[in-house]
C-alpha cells in the first residue's frame, strides 16, 4: 500500500460533510492532447472569420471593417475560450473530449475568477515555448499543478466513469470461514462482481490464489462465487430471490 | 450487521431520488434552474454521505460504494455550485467594488505608478533636450515612423500602414493590442514582479521618449490632440495592471505568516476585480481612441475633454465605494 500511495494519482478531499471524495488529477501528457484539440477548434475559427473578412475586403473605404472584428475575435478566443467555457461549464472541449474536468483543490467546481487566474497566467506558463515553465512547475507538484492552477488552487481531474451497478448473483449461497479479514472479504466480493467480464480460465487462475483458504478444493470459483453470495445477500436470499 | 443487499434496498429509493434530482440539475441549462429542483438535495446529500461510510466500514462491495461515492462527488458539484447573479454583481463592480478593492492595494498602486511615470518624465525631458536620447529610447526607425504618423502635414493620425483604416479595425486593434498588454503585465507578475516591473519602466520609457521629441518637435496639436482623449483611462489601466501583478510577486516574496502558494492564491483572488477594471478600463480607452482621438474637433475641445477624464478617473477611483463595505 505504502508504494502505490506515493506513486497514484489518486487524492483524497474530505468535503464539510466528512465524505472523502477521491480525485485522480491528470499528468502533463493528457493535458497537452487536450489543449492540442482547444488549439485547433480557436484556429479553425479563427481561420474561418479570416477567409470573410478576406472576402469582404474590397480595398475601399470599408473594406477592413471586417478585420477589425476579427482582431477582437482573435483576442477574445487568445484570452477568454477556456475562461469561458470553464467557468461555464467546468471544461473546455478539448478536456471534455479527454473526460477531463478543472475543479477547485476542494474539488468544488471552478469559479469565474479562478478560471480567469489560471488562464490568464497561461502567458507565465508558455514561457519560453512549449509551456516549459508549466512543465517544469508540473513535475515538482504531486498534483500535477502549473502555475495557473497554483495561483487560482485548481485541479485537472479525470471525471470518473459513472458506476454500474452489479448484477453478480450465484445459485448457492454458503458461509465464508469465520476468520476471514474484512479486507478479503470485499476481495472474494470484488472477485465474483467482475467475473462476469473474465473469461472461465482466467476466474480459475484467480481462485486458484485462494486455494490455501479453501479447503474443498474441487471447484474454488463456485467456492468463492457462494461466499460472496452470502456476504452479499445472506443465507436464504438466494432461493426467495427466485433465480 | 446489516448484509448488502438488504441495506441496499433499504436505500435504493432515496439513490434514486438523487439520481434524478441530479440528472435534473445536470442537464438543464443555467437560466432554466429553479430553486425547488434541489429542495431536499442537501438532506439526501448528507444521508448519502453518511451511508457512504457506513457501506466503507462495513466492507461492501466495490461497486456499491463505488456508486455511492459516484452520487457523492456529482451531489456535492451541484451543491457547491457557485451561483453568481451577474448583474448584481456588475452593479456591485462598477458602484464602489473595483475602486475600493484598488484603494485597499494603495501602496503598490503608488509603487507600480512610480515605475511608470517616473520613466516617463525622465526619458520625456530627455527625448526633448535631444534627438540622441530619443534615438537611444526608441530607436531611430521608430521616431521616424512616428514623426511620419504626427506630422501636421497629414489629414489623418493612425499608426504607420494603417493611415486609411476604418474606425472599427482601429477599434479592434487597439482592443487586442492594449487589452493584451494589460493582461501580461498582470499575469508576468507572478515572476517575483520582475515582468510586471520590466513592462511598466519599458512602456514609461517608450512612451516619455515620443511625447518629449514630438513636444521638441512642435507637433504640439497633432500628437497632444490624439493622446489627450484616452491617455488617461488608458495611462492609468496599465499602472492599475501593474499593481494586480505586484500583487502576485509581492505574495511570493513576501508571503507573511502563510505558505507562499497559499498567500499567491488569496493575492491572485484579490487581484482578479483589479484586474478586470483595468481591462475594462482600457477598452473604454480603446472606444475613445479608436472613434474620438483621431476625429477634427479643435485642439482646445480636444484637451479640454482630455484633461476632464484625467479628473473623472481621478475622482471615480479615489471616491466611488466610499463608506460603503464590500465583500468578496
Amino acid at each position: 500500500m505504502p508504494i502505490s500511495k506515493a506513486v497514484d494519482t489518486l487524492h483524497t478531499v474530505e468535503t464539510p460533510e466528512g465524505a472523502l471524495l477521491q480525485i485522480a488529477v491528470a499528468g502533463p501528457v493528457i493535458r497537452g492532447m487536450a489543449w492540442l484539440i482547444d488549439g485547433t477548434i480557436r484556429t479553425v475559427i479563427l481561420f474561418i472569420l479570416g477567409m470573410i473578412a478576406g472576402g469582404t475586403a474590397d480595398g475601399a473605404d470599408n473594406g477592413y471593417a471586417f478585420f477589425g472584428i476579427f482582431l477582437i475575435a482573435q483576442f477574445l478566443l487568445n484570452w477568454f475560450y477556456s475562461t469561458a467555457f470553464e467557468a461555464m461549464t467546468g471544461t473546455t472541449p478539448g478536456k471534455k473530449a479527454f473526460g477531463l474536468w478543472v475543479v477547485h483543490d476542494n474539488a468544488t467546481p471552478i469559479t469565474l475568477s479562478g478560471a480567469l487566474i489560471r488562464n490568464f497566467l497561461r502567458v507565465v506558463d508558455s514561457l519560453p515555448f512549449f509551456y516549459m515553465v508549466g512543465l517544469t512547475c508540473m513535475m515538482f507538484d504531486n498534483r500535477f499543478r502549473r502555475l495557473g492552477d497554483l495561483a487560482a488552487g485548481t485541479l485537472v481531474i479525470y471525471r470518473d466513469q459513472a458506476a454500474t451497478p452489479s448484477t453478480f448473483s450465484h445459485q448457492v449461497s454458503s458461509p465464508p470461514p469465520e476468520w476471514l479479514s474484512r479486507e478479503q472479504r470485499q476481495s472474494i466480493v470484488d472477485f465474483a462482481e467482475r467475473s462476469s467480464n473474465l473469461s472461465a480460465e482466467r476466474q480459475m487462475e484467480l481462485a486458484s490464489v485462494l486455494s490455501h483458504l479453501i479447503e474443498d478444493n474441487e471447484d474454488p470459483v463456485h467456492t468463492l462465487k457462494s461466499w460472496a453470495q452470502w456476504i452479499l445477500r445472506g443465507q436464504s436470499d438466494a432461493q426467495s430471490a427466485g433465480i | 450487521m446489516l448484509n448488502q443487499q438488504v441495506f441496499e434496498q433499504q436505500y435504493e429509493k432515496d439513490w434514486q431520488r438523487l439520481d434524478s434530482a441530479l440528472q435534473k440539475l445536470e442537464s438543464r441549462r443555467l437560466w432554466h434552474k429553479r430553486a425547488s429542483d434541489n429542495i431536499d438535495l442537501p438532506t439526501l446529500y448528507a444521508a448519502l454521505c453518511q451511508q457512504h461510510s457506513l457501506a466503507l466500514s462495513r466492507g461492501y462491495s466495490h461497486a456499491l460504494t463505488n456508486r455511492l461515492h459516484d452520487l457523492i462527488v456529482r451531489a456535492h458539484h451541484q451543491l457547491y455550485k457557485h451561483r453568481a447573479h451577474v448583474l448584481e454583481k456588475m452593479m456591485q463592480f462598477f458602484g464602489g467594488g473595483f475602486a475600493s478593492a484598488l484603494r485597499a492595494q494603495y501602496k503598490l498602486l503608488t509603487v507600480a505608478s512610480l515605475l511608470f511615470f517616473v520613466p516617463t518624465l525622465v526619458c520625456g525631458v530627455l527625448a526633448a533636450y535631444s534627438v540622441d536620447f530619443a534615438d537611444l529610447f526608441m530607436g531611430a526607425r521608430q521616431r521616424f515612423m512616428l514623426e511620419q504618423m504626427y506630422d501636421p502635414a497629414n489629414d489623418s493620425i493612425r499608426p504607420a500602414g494603417l493611415e486609411s483604416q476604418t474606425n472599427l479595425y482601429m477599434f479592434g486593434y487597439y482592443i487586442a493590442n492594449n487589452i493584451g498588454i494589460d493582461f501580461r503585465v498582470f499575469a508576468s507578475g507572478i515572476m517575483y514582479c520582475v515582468g510586471s516591473v520590466f513592462f511598466l519602466v519599458f512602456n514609461g520609457i517608450h512612451i516619455g521618449a515620443a511625447a518629449g521629441h514630438l513636444t521638441a518637435l512642435g507637433y504640439n496639436e497633432t500628437f497632444w490632440g490624439f493622446v489627450a482623449g484616452h491617455s488617461a483611462p488608458e495611462l492609468i489601466a496599465l499602472c492599475i495592471s501593474g499593481t494586480a501583478g505586484l500583487m502576485l510577486g509581492m505574495a511570493l516574496i513576501k508571503p507573511g505568516r502563510q505558505t507562499r502558494r497559499l498567500a499567491l492564491t488569496r493575492a491572485a483572488k484579490n487581484a482578479v476585480p483589479i484586474i478586470i477594471g483595468a481591462g475594462l478600463m482600457t477598452l473604454f480607452a480603446a472606444f475613445i481612441e479608436a472613434y474620438w482621438s483621431a476625429n477634427n474637433m479643435p485642439f482646445k475641445i480636444k484637451i479640454i475633454v482630455g484633461v476632464a477624464l484625467w479628473v473623472l478617473t481621478i475622482a471615480y477611483l479615489a471616491l466611488s465605494g466610499r463608506g460603503k463595505k464590500h465583500h468578496g
